[in-house]
């Protein structure tokens, strides 16, 4: 299905968080958006805000669940995990920036590659 | 207490949006913290780098709320998931205890099944037909009026008093007047007999009937002179005519007279009745002639629809001052009548809506019976399951999340009771169906629909609040340590809960013994109403009816030449020892009249009883079995004018001239001069009752004349073999008289006591039923609760028995314990029985409601049910190896 606008191309934020806590596994909110901005070599910067706004949504929705913990400096902090259904909607969410990615690129007449 | 602990258990989440917005707030500051901290350590200054942080988070009481919001949002859905994931594991956990204890499972289910059944059964037919509307167009302004004496109730109209208070009121929108008769229909076929209703035009309209084909009488159609038009149901349309499309301006022979079809009612059309809705085949214009009629001459019915706005009140008010001039007018005829407006509603209902609301009283005492036997099986099981909840608890379990465990088992329990319930109501409105008169069942379709599937799902859930949130909320409050402790053998039932269930049987017994005391009564009425039998040998006597349609105007005073010529021929016939015939029944008595007796003078101010008119034929009496006490049979000389002789019966002596000879005195009709009849009494037979059999014999007197308008004829036929056996030779003799006259009915005479008490027999059967039900569960009930109660004492009776009681003792010591509980339910029931006196008044018939000898009956059968029910747990109990109860320790 194509995305219904361009906008969605930037601040697909849902998306990079279910992507981050997958790789990283459970994390807090400040370690994710540090995780982000090191993986995008800094050119992605989360707004504070935003991240909070984009973790509890995922969470209610049921793509991510929640856990109290003690954090690296032993402080209680709130990790984010994946649920089996985030992972489902990781890789639907992947495939359609993919699908989309690719139409804009050849629009614009990028020679892009998919990767298999 | 701690059940109020288990039910906000349950509730918890009130708790939680603070808790909620905490978490954000410790969510939020864990971020900005670690923010300040890593500008710290780049160098900043802890203000700087606080003032830093803030202004890259934005507002952070707008964020906080949002978040918030999500936050609780997300808690809903997951305390959501948690219960439904607890309702699943829990269900599942019912089931395996179901097919652990399947016997257990059995009982409960069939009980519950039986009480919900049983409503449920109630409830449909009572939503059928009492529940539901007349099938008319708004029935509540549907009434009917009525003329009787002052003091009394539902007394027809004369014609010229209904003419003059059709004239004189505006109250209805349309009404009009009719007359139920029976009509010979002829012509194609066979002859039959078919049901036929006189009436004005305005009577159709009243109801909102529509033609489906054809069309409805007009007004001047049912004016002198009448026009010779018919209307059809569509029952006989089908049945007699096979759906003819012609049939419409075509001829029908209705008592040999042609009729002009002009319309057909529609299908499911039902004309209402006095207690139900009848299906009438023909529907004639009454022929009225208020003008020659006589005035105190009571035959028809009204019916009508009151004007938009009108009330009841109103209208009995209105007609009131019309019979107020009326009674001035005519002192003789309405000197004390008035006018009374009955909702058509309760002319059709009749007695069965009270009957019906009294069996759902039953049967609810019935459900709620089975409630208390269930939550008693449960509240011993669950103190069996102690352990098991113990161990659940010591596991984690909260106390809520066992109460819920415990209500998720009772609720699939109910479920399947009331699966079960609805199969069995199902089935059980077959049964239901035979108390109600066939006619107020005839529009009702009685079935088990969406209303009475929800209204048992209702049972279903209040049941399963009823018996299971006792248990629940008793069991698993015991201190789970001390349970371990202790082990889940040596265990005795504390004294609280030994009460409780002690109460729940005493309840049960308590119920039992109402049910039982009042089954009693209403079997004793039923001997009551049917032992007696005037008629002399009834199985002997063949009773035959057949109709003679009168002529408009004949003369009062004739006699029926062609019932002469017919019983003249019955008589010869082989095995036929005597032959008579009469217009109405013994019990089934229709034609009343005022009479005066010889020394009783003309008074319009005084209330003259009634006196039942029965039109018969010499030899009648012998036929049916009424012995002459004096004088002497009619005879034919009896109708010479001028010097008529008439036959009365004992009650009629004893009311006019008691411990007087009868013989030769003189009657005659209740008007100040010129009475419609004169007679001399020429014998006095015994009495024969005239209404049903629970109404005694009133005042009866048998004419030697068959007057026009008395059209039923009964013949009598005393056989010597099987009376049926004649019926072929009857027909046969009946056809070579008359090709065009069929038969009505056949049977016998004793058939007659048996229809007239065929409502109360079933009435008593379904009572009596329920009484065994309710002994059954009580039984049931005693007897999980003894065989509970004797193994929690297994160890004292083992120590008992070690110390030298004997096996005997034992049993007794069981066994008193039942006949206790037995003692104090039957007080209980006592005092349920001098409550419901009045509503068991209502159903009995020759027997009080407070009669010692039923008390005592039932008393002892409870004690004989608990006798039973705790033997075989004493015994158990007596059984017991001492060795074995100490080693198992």
């Amino acid at each position: 299905m194509p995305s219904k606008s361009a906008s969605s191309l930037y601040g697909n934020l849902d998306l990079l968080l279910l992507q981050t806590v997958a790789a990283e596994g459970p994390i807090h909110g400040l370690g994710a958006m540090d995780a982000i901005q090191a993986s995008s070599n800094g050119s992605i910067e989360v707004e504070d805000g935003a991240l909070y706004r984009s973790l509890h949504r995922l969470e209610a929705r049921g793509l991510l669940s929640a856990q109290w913990r003690r954090s690296e400096k032993n402080r209680r902090a709130k990790f984010y995990a994946l649920t089996k259904a985030g992972e489902k909607e990781l890789a639907r969410g992947k495939a359609e920036w993919e699908r989309h990615a690719l139409a804009v690129g050849r629009v614009l007449g990028l020679a892009w590659e998919v990767r298999k | 207490m701690s059940s109020l602990d288990g039910w906000k258990g349950l509730f918890r989440l009130g708790h939680s949006r603070r808790r909620v917005e905490e978490e954000v707030d410790d969510e939020v500051r864990f971020h900005m913290e670690g923010l300040v901290e890593r500008y710290v350590e780049g160098g900043m200054s802890q203000d700087q780098a606080r003032a830093r942080v803030r202004s890259e988070f934005g507002d952070p009481d707008a964020i906080r709320a949002e978040l918030a919001a999500l936050g609780w949002k997300t808690r809903r859905r997951t305390l959501r998931r948690e219960l439904a994931d607890s309702f699943v594991q829990d269900l599942r956990m019912g089931f395996r205890q179901m097919r652990r204890r399947p016997g257990f499972a059995t009982v409960v289910i069939l009980t519950l099944g039986l009480g919900i059944g049983a409503n449920s059964a109630v409830f449909s037919v009572l939503r059928s037909v009492v529940l539901t509307p007349l099938p008319y167009p708004e029935p509540d302004r549907l009434m009917t009026v009525w003329t009787p004496w002052e003091g009394y109730r539902f007394n027809p109209l004369s014609e010229p008093d209904w003419a003059d208070l059709r004239d004189g009121s505006r109250s209805f929108q349309a009404w009009g007047v009719y007359e139920a008769q029976s009509l010979n229909l002829s012509g194609d076929g066979e002859p039959e007999q078919v049901s036929g209703v006189r009436l004005s035009a305005t009577v159709l309209q009243a109801l909102g009937a529509q033609a489906v084909q054809g069309r409805l009488f007009l007004p001047e159609e049912t004016e002198a002179p009448i026009a010779r038009v018919a209307v059809v149901s569509h029952g006989l349309w089908q049945r007699r005519f096979g759906s003819d499309p012609q049939l419409l301006g075509r001829g029908i022979l209705i008592d040999q007279e042609p009729w002009t079809v002009i319309g057909i009612l529609p299908k499911g059309f039902r004309f209402p009745d006095w207690g139900g809705l009848t299906d009438p085949d023909v529907y004639l214009p009454v022929s009225l002639e208020p003008a020659t009629a006589d005035r105190g001459s009571y035959y028809l019915r009204v019916l009508g629809r009151l004007g938009e706005g009108r009330s009841p009140e109103q209208a009995e008010e209105d007609l009131g001052a019309i019979a107020a001039r009326l009674a001035a007018r005519y002192p003789e005829t309405n000197g004390h009548r008035v006018v009374q407006v009955v909702p058509l509603r309760e002319i059709v209902l009749g007695e069965a809506a009270g009957r019906l609301w009294i069996l759902l009283g039953v049967t609810g005492l019935v459900l709620l019976l089975a409630c208390s036997n269930v939550a008693g099986l449960l509240v011993a099981r669950n103190l069996g399951r102690k352990a098991e909840m113990a161990v659940r608890a010591s596991l984690g379990a909260g106390r809520h999340r066992l109460t819920r465990q415990l209500l998720t088992e009772t609720l699939a329990l109910a479920f399947l009771g009331g699966g079960t319930g609805l199969l069995l109501a199902w089935r059980g409105t077959d049964l239901l169906t035979r108390i109600l008169p066939a006619s107020l069942l005839a529009g009702a379709e009685i079935r088990v629909d969406g209303l009475v599937v929800s209204a048992a799902l209702g049972a279903t859930l209040l049941t399963t609040l009823l018996t299971g949130a006792i248990p629940a909320l008793v069991a698993p409050m015991e201190d789970s340590s001390s349970t371990l402790r202790d082990g889940s053998r040596t265990f005795t039932p504390g004294r609280a809960r030994g009460r409780v269930m002690g109460f729940m049987v005493m309840a049960q017994l308590a119920l039992a013994f109402v049910l039982v005391d009042g089954a009693g009564l209403m079997l004793q009425s039923l001997r009551k109403a049917t032992a007696l039998q005037e008629l002399n040998d009834p199985g002997q006597v063949l009773v035959a009816g057949y109709r003679q349609p009168g002529e408009e105007g004949e003369e009062l005073f004739q006699p029926d030449p062609f019932l002469e010529e017919l019983l003249r021929r019955v008589r010869g016939l082989p095995g036929v020892r005597e032959a008579g015939a009469a217009t109405t029944l013994p019990l089934e008595g229709l034609w009343t009249s005022d009479i005066l007796a010889e020394g009783e003078a003309y008074d319009p101010d005084t209330d003259v009883p009634s006196t039942h008119m029965v039109p018969a034929s010499p030899g009648y009496f012998r036929a049916m079995g009424i012995r002459i006490l004096a004088g002497r049979d009619l005879a034919p000389e009896d109708l010479t004018e001028g010097a008529l002789g008439v036959v009365v019966n004992e009650a009629f002596v004893a009311r006019h001239w008691p411990g007087e000879d009868p013989l030769g005195k003189r009657i005659r009709g209740n008007a100040p001069s010129d009475p419609w009849l004169e007679a001399v009494v020429v014998g006095m037979v015994e009495d024969v009752r005239q209404s049903g059999l629970e109404i005694p014999a009133e005042s009866g007197m048998y004419l030697p004349f068959f007057p026009p308008f008395q059209t039923s004829r009964w013949l009598a036929i005393r056989t010597d073999g099987d009376p049926l056996s004649l019926v072929p030779t009857l027909r046969q003799t009946l056809s070579e008289l008359d090709p065009y006259r069929p038969l009505t009915q056949v049977f016998t005479a004793q058939d007659l006591y048996e229809r007239a008490a065929r409502g109360r027999s079933s009435t008593t059967l379904i009572f009596g039923m329920f009484a065994l039900v309710a002994l059954a569960l009580a039984a049931a009930g005693t007897f999980g609760v003894m065989s509970f109660s004797a193994r929690q004492r297994f160890r004292e009776m083992g120590v008992r028995v070690a110390l030298g009681a004997t096996r005997g003792e034992v049993v007794w010591l069981l066994l008193r314990m039942g006949l206790s509980l037995s003692v104090v339910g039957a007080g209980i029931g006592l005092l349920g029985v001098l409550g419901a006196s009045r509503i068991l008044e209502s159903l009995l018939y020759g027997v009080g409601t407070l009669n010692p000898v039923f008390m005592v009956a039932s008393g002892v059968s409870l004690g004989l049910v608990a006798a039973a029910a705790s033997g075989l747990p004493a015994f158990r109990a007596s059984r017991v190896d001492p060795v074995e109860v100490i080693r198992s320790e």
